[in-house]
């Protein structure tokens, strides 16, 4: 037996201690020097990287691109998280029953979901070009002037939110078609029985069961949303799209002070913010959600 | 009355329907357009005279061959990695003790809360260290563990009866030899969705590579579709061709294993 014990041992050790060489490596450091560069003058090209204390915090506060990011990278938030979660709940609510063809629903509501980004994006500009657009064309036909979807600034994060729902309510659907199953069919029965309607029963029982589910989906899209940037990418890049500040996101304003102007410090103090961003947001989610649920 | 219903509910289905494989569609007709009828206002709804002359264009000129195979590559070996260290961890925080493990798995979740963007800028830093930048190996590495996956899997091995595992060991199976005969396979649901979900995740994980490669020899799918569309940009026809060369691999697979697809990632949710 102890020569069984002492070959789980060696197992153990010897696996977990590749896996956490891994995480040092791959996380942990990189995590920590995520801190260390905010605090340094950390330019890629110069040789000379002075530590300078909380001066790119201090910068921060009157960048007027990283203000602008900031408010982008909210609104972008706000709006996907709501609409994506309501959506894609009344999705999985209208799939819940079995139908003919509920499948090919399911698919294709699904569909975008397992995309890749690029592709999509490209497609997505291309239906809101503004001169040969399918989108300006079909709207035409009910009498909707042409609209510059990408351009104009008061459009383009909308439109760019748009192609983010698209993309991302298959996903929430599935979830929340897991989290609607295992509900028993007895507390429907019961509340029926007592003669609740349609949207009593939702409200007192699908809603309150549903909040784990929910909160899940809350957090992982909040973490996403703020972390947003192919699409941006994709759309703002080159003619025929959307002029860069409007639509400019936290993600977008790190990798161009990082790879286009070689500021690895400051962009690190952004991603400082970043961080400290979502941890918040998903803390105050999870507090008040969590409460509630209890 | 139920009948009224029936159908203004199949309706709000299919309006809901048309308008999520919209972009899809839009993409596969403009792909078989040829230049002079993409451009034409307003524009045809569907190719009148379809053409693959741009696919053939994209493999002859631009490489996208070379794009899909690098693709592949660097999702597939990236993708056994973390599945596979997604196995070995998850079971070992499921079913052994040993010295450190709450704080090691307290330290593994609480990454699981920090986006790759947070941390892409320093992870360039140790790559251009190493050397590794501009490599495959570089371009893998940040896909190579999962702590999402450790976690998803040491959940799914608390099903795993220890009695079993002890008869295995008392019929003499070293750890290793149990752990691939008898775990693994025990595992086979949760390994199938993880593997299905960190091949899109891998798949779609555009930001990393974006960075840190610079030759076009070693452009993945995405980037080199996203560099040819930036080069191309009145270049409607080809850049849809493109993209569907882009999602045709995802796409073909997802048909083939939609049950797989769906009940993988629905797996994936449930904690």
């Amino acid at each position: 037996m102890t020569k069984s014990k002492s070959a789980q041992l060696r197992f153990v050790y010897l696996w977990m201690g590749i896996i956490l060489a891994f995480y040092i490596v791959l996380r942990f450091i990189p995590i920590f020097n995520s801190f260390r560069l905010s605090f340094f003058k950390w330019d890629l090209i110069n040789p000379v990287k002075p530590f300078i204390g909380l001066d790119n915090y201090r910068r921060l506060a009157g960048d007027e691109d990283f203000i602008v990011a900031f408010r982008n990278t909210l609104i972008f938030s706000v709006f996907l998280v709501s609409l994506s979660l309501v959506l894609s709940l009344a999705f999985a609510l209208t799939l819940q029953k079995k139908f003919r063809g509920k499948g090919i629903f399911e698919t294709l509501y699904f569909l975008p979901y397992v995309i890749a980004v690029v592709p999509a994006a490209l497609s997505w500009k291309f239906i809101y070009d503004p001169t040969n657009g399918a989108l300006n064309h079909i709207l035409g036909l009910v009498g909707v002037p042409k609209q510059a979807w990408l351009i104009n600034d008061r459009l383009a994060l909308g439109s760019i939110i748009a192609m983010s729902i698209w993309q991302r309510v298959g996903y929430n659907m599935v979830i929340f078609t897991v989290g609607l199953g295992e509900i028993p069919a007895d507390y429907y029965e019961a509340a029926r029985v007592d003669g609740a309607g349609v949207l009593r029963i939702f409200r007192k029982i699908t809603l309150p069961l549903l909040t784990p589910v929910t909160l899940y989906l809350l957090i992982m899209n909040t973490i996403e949303a703020f972390n947003i940037f192919t699409p941006v990418y994709v759309m703002t890049t080159g003619t025929q799209s959307a002029p860069g500040s409007v639509t400019k996101v936290l993600v977008m304003e790190i990798y161009q002070n990082a790879f286009r102007f070689f500021k690895m410090g400051y962009a690190s103090a952004q991603s400082v913010c970043l961080f400290a961003i979502v941890l918040v947001v998903s803390l105050l989610q999870f507090s008040t959600f969590g409460r509630r649920e209890r | 009355m139920k009948a009224a219903r029936t159908y203004g509910r199949y309706l709000l289905l299919s309006l809901v329907a048309v308008v999520m494989f919209f972009p899809i569609y839009w993409m596969v007709s403009g792909s078989l357009m040829t230049r002079n009828e993409i451009i034409l206002i307003p524009p045809h709804m569907y190719p009148h005279a379809p053409t693959l002359e741009n696919f053939f264009l994209l493999v002859g000129h631009a490489d996208f061959l070379r794009y899909l195979l690098n693709s592949v590559y660097i999702v597939s070996i990236s993708t056994a990695v973390s599945v596979f260290t997604s196995l070995i961890a998850g079971y070992i925080f499921a079913k052994f003790r040993f010295l450190g493990k709450r704080t090691l798995f307290v330290l593994i979740l609480a990454t699981t809360m920090i986006p790759f963007q947070t941390y892409m800028v320093p992870f360039y830093v140790l790559t251009q260290k190493m050397g590794l930048l501009d490599t495959y190996l570089g371009i893998m590495m940040p896909l190579f563990v999962t702590s999402f996956g450790i976690f998803f899997i040491r959940q799914n091995s608390y099903a795993i009866p220890d009695d079993y595992i002890d008869a295995a060991r008392i019929d003499g199976a070293g750890e290793w030899r149990l752990f691939l005969r008898l775990i693994v396979p025990m595992l086979k649901a949760s390994t199938s969705a993880l593997t299905i979900f960190q091949f899109l995740f891998g798949w779609k994980f555009f930001i990393w590579p974006l960075i840190v490669t610079s030759s076009a020899k070693k452009f993945s799918l995405e980037i080199g579709l996203q560099i040819f569309a930036a080069q191309n940009p009145l270049d409607y026809q080809l850049q849809m061709a493109g993209a569907v060369f882009g999602i045709l691999p995802i796409l073909l697979a997802f048909l083939f294993f939609r049950r797989q697809f769906i009940s993988g990632i629905s797996l994936t949710g449930i904690k």
